[in-house]
């Protein structure tokens, strides 16, 4: 195998990719097309306006003995803050835990002309419950606040005031100590959400609620008082950004997914033309020194700029079609990639069965739809636990290693409606993005070998 | 001479149960350096099959095949490069150009660049399309791709060229062309191997033929060997018209061996509806051979006068004509 041999197949399947009349073409009207059909469809009707959502709250909150001194030594604080023994300075025994629960309680549609509930909370006192629940329908979301919730967010309020007070020590406030200690405790590692990924109602819910814990991180504002006091303002109406999501907006990670691995089917055109039972080029590969490997990195070139391509133009169709990304756009670019060796594996596959570029192609056509549902790309898939409690989640606690986990395509989908939809970073959706990586690695090996194997060397 | 490829008692049997077919039954023979050998055998017989397993593209279910004192069926590098196929389909892609088609196959052999070129530039020559050299395939005639498919194979200088049936569907101009190529080839060193059903190809090209029928050979040796095999003289083709049956040939044809006073007569075959008769200065002897199958309420259709063919040779062993 040579580097000259395997640029030979590159080179011969990018010419007759530039050749043929359609192909072109369809590489970039395709992405368009396909979002646009969507966006049709589903837009026209925005989901999720005034409904309210039932949100179960299991509270294990320990709360957290508080005194003021011990943060802001000899300072006076001042403010509207909500814990009446926040404000007197003495001991804080009712936890954020309970604070947050009222302020989700109470948050309406205020953009909107209803001032319905956003939430009807349910509150339960054990996890099993509150599972089943979830698997019963009986609630959208479940929100598990820990034990450590009041200690967390506290520090997470230390640390947001030593910043602040940093900036001002500079300026007007020379008495304050800023020799507060450092807190990396970040609040969101501690707070569990549950839910059926593939439920509509659980991705609103779950989109507004991650809207909703972010605003009551954002919670201090911190501004000069009278007399030069500093008052500190929990913000007791957390402006929460509601998206206004249509089943449209809500498919978009879905829709990103499959349409990159429906690409083998093109591709295949090109890949499999010499196995038909006539043509005997492939016998002309199989007498040189060509492996089937240098015969799939040749084609695998093609396949990373056509892919790479194709994934940008439906990102870019998605935008230019009003969804609005509540995440980082470049990084769920790059988490639709990691699903590029298991699109192409899907070709090995299939040709090392099939040697009809036609039937491989329509193969292909119809089994990328069957990969899309079966990874809950469009629709719910059933709960069918294969290891309890195995991939590792931000929140810190695992969750069931499900059949559809098997697939690639799964974990591209979860990590993309995570960073899309609910503004996840990328330590966050890391094992989703490990996981679709590893899987479509793992499907690529063993589609080579089986290549190799079946339509290569068998004779 | 120095032998390439030793073939020993190779079988091959595709599908199962009432489907199972024996392809290839148990064939044995030498191919020497720098001769063409032939296959001869009508369509079905097994010589594409036979030929696969030679060149190790088919595992054979029996049998052994060592090409220059090696297996090609154990992936042996030192095979790579050696062998080249003209199939009797198309090898090339329609969409790209006669060059780069030719340069597709020169990487795919790891051919260096300035060799790949002055290779590219001299089978381009030989098969007369400068021309046409930077034309899409598909707008080529057929001619002018049968001719391009016979140089695909050839790319890498390949020591053992196979070509499988090259001439199917081509008008007799172009069938003399390639015959010329393929009889070219053992002048530049290479040995070849011909599959075809075309007595006459085989006959003119080849310097030893194996004729092949049900997956068996039936003879080896030198085309006129094999001729001669089948006896002297020269031969008449009598089609009888309104398409007797074979069985009411037969006692015609006894009848005409037992003719007093005797002809002489060498040979009578049936064939169909058609009587082939070998003998010896056979010209004289026709008006009174067309005058008894007169006699005998039978009608000419059709007759031809000729000299021995491996068609007879063929017809001789299996009682059937090569098309059939």
């Amino acid at each position: 195998m040579s580097l000259r041999q395997i640029l030979g197949i590159s080179q011969r399947i990018g010419l007759q990719l530039i050749r043929s009349k359609w192909t072109i073409p369809y590489l970039i009207i395709f992405p368009v097309f396909f979002i646009g059909l969507y966006w049709f469809g589903f837009s026209a009707s925005p989901i999720g306006e005034n409904q309210t959502f039932i949100l179960g709250i299991l509270n294990q909150d320990e709360g957290i003995p508080l005194e003021i001194q011990t943060i802001f030594q000899n300072e006076t604080l001042m403010g509207n803050w909500t814990f009446d023994q926040f404000h007197s300075g003495n001991v804080l025994t009712e936890g954020f835990g309970n604070e947050f629960i009222s302020i989700l309680t109470n948050l309406t549609y205020s953009n909107q002309s209803s001032s319905s509930l956003i939430f009807e909370i349910i509150e339960f006192t054990s996890e099993d419950q509150a599972e089943s629940d979830l698997r019963d329908r009986k609630v959208d979301i479940v929100l598990v606040l820990p034990q450590q919730f009041s200690n967390a967010s506290l520090e997470l309020l230390n640390q947001y005031w030593k910043n602040t007070y940093g900036l001002y020590l500079h300026e007007n406030l020379q008495s304050v100590d800023p020799t507060l200690p450092d807190f990396p405790v970040n609040i969101t590692d501690n707070i569990l959400i549950k839910g059926d990924e593939g439920y509509l109602n659980y991705q609103i819910a779950n989109t507004i609620l991650i809207n909703v814990i972010d605003g009551y991180l954002d919670l201090a504002a911190v501004f000069k008082g009278p007399g030069g006091s500093i008052t500190f303002t929990m913000n007791e109406e957390i402006s929460v950004s509601i998206p206004t999501y249509s089943l449209f907006g809500l498919s978009i990670p879905g829709l990103i997914a499959f349409g990159i691995i429906i690409q083998p089917s093109l591709i295949s055109l090109f890949f499999c033309m010499e196995f038909r039972s006539n043509n005997r080029t492939f016998d002309l590969i199989r007498l040189s020194s060509s492996t089937a490997t240098t015969y799939i990195l040749g084609t695998f070139i093609i396949q990373i700029p056509v892919i790479i391509g194709q994934a940008f133009l439906l990102f870019v169709s998605s935008l230019l079609m009003g969804f609005q990304p509540m995440g980082d756009i470049i990084l769920a670019y790059f988490i639709s990639l990691t699903i590029l060796p298991f699109s192409a594996s899907l070709i090995y596959l299939t040709t090392a069965v099939f040697s009809n570029e036609d039937v491989v192609g329509t193969i292909l056509g119809f089994g990328g739809p069957f990969l899309g549902f079966m990874s809950g790309a469009f629709i719910e898939v059933p709960q069918i636990v294969i290891v309890k409690k195995f991939i590792p989640t931000a929140s810190g606690i695992a969750r069931d290693f499900l059949i559809w986990d098997f697939l690639p395509l799964t974990h591209t989908v979860s990590a993309l409606r995570q960073v899309l939809l609910y503004n996840f970073n990328i330590s966050q959706v890391f094992p989703d993005i490990l996981m679709s990586l590893l899987l479509s690695l793992g499907y690529f090996i063993f589609s080579v070998s089986f290549f190799s194997y079946f339509r290569f060397w068998r004779n | 001479m120095k032998k390439i490829i030793e073939v020993k008692a190779l079988k091959k049997t595709f599908g199962k149960g009432k489907n199972k077919v024996h392809a290839v039954q148990g064939i044995s023979f030498d191919i020497y350096d720098q001769e063409i050998f032939g296959f001869l055998g009508p369509n079905g017989a097994g010589k594409t099959t036979s030929l696969r397993m030679i060149v190790g593209l088919l595992r054979p279910d029996a049998g052994e095949v060592t090409i220059l004192g090696k297996n090609p069926h154990k992936k042996d590098k030192s095979l790579k490069n050696v062998l080249g196929i003209i199939p009797q389909t198309p090898t090339f892609y329609e969409d790209l150009t006669v060059e780069e088609n030719l340069w597709f196959l020169a990487k795919i052999y790891d051919i260096p660049k300035k060799l790949a070129k002055e290779r590219i530039d001299s089978l381009i020559s030989q098969i007369g399309l400068e021309e046409k050299r930077k034309t899409i395939i598909k707008n080529l005639s057929g001619g002018q791709k049968r001719r391009l498919n016979l140089i695909l194979a050839l790319v890498h200088d390949p020591k053992i060229v196979l070509c499988d049936e090259p001439t199917p569907g081509l008008d007799p101009q172009s069938r003399v062309a390639v015959w010329d190529f393929i009889r070219n080839l053992p002048n530049q060193g290479k040995t070849v191997i011909l599959t075809t059903h075309y007595m006459e190809e085989a006959d003119k090209l080849s310097n030893r033929v194996a004729i092949i029928d049900n997956g068996k050979i039936l003879v080896l040796d030198t085309p006129k060997k094999l001729k001669s095999s089948i006896g002297e003289g020269d031969l008449v083709e009598i089609e009888l018209a309104g398409q007797p049956r074979e069985k009411k040939l037969k006692p015609l044809a006894a009848k005409l061996a037992a003719l007093e006073p005797p002809l002489p007569i060498e040979d009578i075959t049936i064939s169909q509806n058609s009587l082939t008769i070998r003998a010896l200065d056979l010209i004289p002897k026709l008006s009174r051979i067309l005058a008894f199958i007169e006699k005998q309420n039978f009608k000419v259709g059709n007759l031809s006068l000729r000299g021995t063919t491996l068609e007879d040779v063929f017809i001789n062993l299996t009682g059937r004509r090569l098309r059939s």
